[in-house]
């Protein structure tokens, strides 16, 4: 009797690993299965997270704008070299700068509000342009950040989202608090004129100028 | 006990033998052609036939294939022939295939490579999930597949996914799209072929960037497939119905471009903002005359060469690329730096 029942027992094995040899079962470990099921990262709640991390990074990364920014201009590789960090030799050249600088214009017409900046030692012409919102563009934020890799994320939407929700953050915690929009998101200070104090990042893309997204802003003189 | 003895070993020989038997069976593939009315591809039969090569190779050569959508398009022609003179230089004979956005032809080109005895595929397929099972079976078959250009979504089983990172690329022309528009007006957007994710993608990055200027209005939306002659005809059936409010066009890609720029051309209507995506040449010229004012550069010239390169490395020394899947970023553009592109290379 016993012998019949281990007979059974082998043959529903076996039966088993045939049909899981053939695929019309799948057997997924555990790992896999939470693997599946654990799908997607939240991006809002990803920034927020990761926000510390960012300024943290940023803070201690930072390099002066007023000597990278000229050597940028004067060759985007030397900088990237000496200043900049890129994910590799396919990847554009970010840079995270921090400093003083002197508005020269505000525009606010556009919704991508922009500041001209003028760098030390004030001249009086225009060096680089500060996003101030309501819409940023681009994503040097994300990209400046080393640990925050594209491979760590399940497709390129969800890491444009990442990105997009990082830029959010920027723009409600950093940049509104100085430029205090109103209703439509128009900023209310006028700060043409006032120099600012600042931490932020930059990409060198190709065929565009030096365009700054914050993630510290100060008004240091009216 | 003796009878009880056979029975067990009946019942092992028995379930052993459905065993083997069970293994020996392929799995089930899923090769359902794409059903479109629109696509006016040619049957996958006639395709099959480009493959040329036999099994024997007289010159003890190594094998690549090389398969890619369409020769009708720029884009994709491009790929095949940066890879075959590429894959040549490094001594490989090569075996070229194209399947026309058709996934049983793409299936049945994968089988014809694994026949005849390649030890790489570098492949852009047809952007859908059936390329999965074609992948599987290659890599099962101990060949390489390096990807480009269109992502499978199942990762572990190519060896790279070398894509332009549409995403990016839609929103750097949206955002463009919205400041030649001035942040406001109407505009109609035509889409890809809804069975490539790269159609859903490039869309969605026009929208993250369009959608916050609440001033752009979205006149109408349609997908033209790609295709150039499908794009001037649903232009032309938007410019009946919306005629002035049309300030601009933005497309899923340069083919599509092209076909809005021809219709517009027609009704005289040349202030109309048109933009696209991919690169290549001809909305080059138009960005440069002025009838088209950005596209959306994916190098996609750099990607067969790093496919072909990754490839190269994997069969002589068996070393994978460190990351599967290698995103490159796309590049804008505009007036200002159109005449640095010439068949999607980018040379500033």
């Amino acid at each position: 009797m016993k012998l019949r029942s281990l007979a059974v027992a082998v043959i529903i094995i076996v039966s088993c690993m045939f049909l899981a040899g053939c695929g019309w079962v799948t057997v997924v470990s555990i790992d896999e299965a939470n693997a599946r099921n654990d799908g997607e990262v939240d991006p809002a709640a990803f920034a927020k997270e990761i926000w510390p991390q960012i300024l943290d990074y940023a803070k201690k990364n930072c390099q002066p704008v007023e000597e990278v920014v000229p050597l940028f201009i004067s060759d985007k590789d030397a900088a990237g070299t000496q200043y900049g960090y890129r994910l590799d030799e396919k990847s554009w050249w970010q840079f995270i700068v921090t400093g003083n600088a002197k508005v020269l214009t505000m525009n606010t017409k556009s919704k991508s509000g922009t500041l001209e900046l003028d760098l030390e030692p004030y001249d009086g012409s225009a060096d680089c342009i500060f996003q101030i919102g309501p819409i940023v563009k681009g994503q040097a934020l994300r990209d400046s950040m080393p640990f925050i890799k594209f491979i760590d994320f399940k497709d390129q939407t969800e890491y444009g989202k990442i990105s997009a929700e990082i830029n959010r953050y920027a723009i409600e915690n950093v940049l509104n608090p100085v430029v205090v929009p109103d209703e439509d998101g128009k900023p209310t200070i006028d700060m043409a004129g006032k120099i600012i104090s600042f931490t932020g990042a930059f990409t060198a893309e190709p065929g565009k100028g030096i365009l700054i997204i914050p993630v510290e802003l100060a008004i240091s003189e009216e | 006990m003796r009878s009880r003895l056979l029975f067990l070993v009946f019942a092992l020989v028995l379930a052993v033998g459905m065993m083997l038997t069970g293994c020996s069976q392929a799995p089930a593939e899923s090769s359902e052609p794409v059903a479109s009315e629109e696509v006016s591809e040619e049957p996958s039969e006639e395709v099959s036939e480009e493959a040329s090569e036999s099994a024997t190779d007289d010159e003890g050569k190594m094998k690549v294939a090389v398969i890619t959508p369409d020769p009708a398009n720029a884009f994709f022609a491009t790929e095949e022939a940066i890879a075959k003179p590429l894959l040549e230089s490094m001594g490989y004979e090569v075996i070229t295939m194209v399947h026309l956005e058709d996934a049983a032809a793409l299936s049945n080109h994968f089988d014809t490579a694994i026949a005849s005895g390649v030890k790489a595929i570098i492949c852009d397929g047809t952007g859908g999930e059936t390329d999965i099972a074609a992948v599987q079976r290659a890599t099962d078959a101990g060949i390489g597949v390096f990807l480009i250009d269109r992502e499978i979504t199942e990762p572990g089983i190519a060896k790279a996914q070398i894509v332009a990172n549409n995403l990016q690329g839609a929103e750097a022309v949206g955002e463009y799209f919205v400041e030649m528009m001035g942040e406001e007006g109407g505009y109609i957007e035509l889409t890809g072929r809804d069975v490539d994710t790269n159609a859903h993608v490039r869309s969605e990055g026009f929208h993250n960037k369009i959608d916050p200027y609440t001033d752009m209005v979205m006149l109408d939306r349609q997908t033209a497939n790609w295709l150039l002659t499908e794009a001037q005809t649903v232009m032309e059936t938007f410019i009946q119905k919306h005629g002035d409010k049309i300030k601009g066009v933005i497309c899923g890609n340069d083919t599509m471009c092209m076909g809005a720029v021809a219709a517009l051309q027609n009704a005289d209507m040349t202030d109309v903002i048109v933009m696209g995506f991919d690169g290549n040449n001809d909305v080059r010229d138009a960005i440069l005359a002025g009838t088209a004012h950005a596209t959306g550069l994916q190098q996609i010239a750099y990607i067969t060469q790093l496919a072909c390169e990754q490839a190269d490395t994997w069969i002589k020394t068996g070393e994978a690329p460190a990351e599967e899947k290698q995103l490159i970023d796309c590049l804008l553009i505009t007036k200002d730096n159109a005449e640095n592109l010439d068949n999607f290379v980018y040379t500033e």
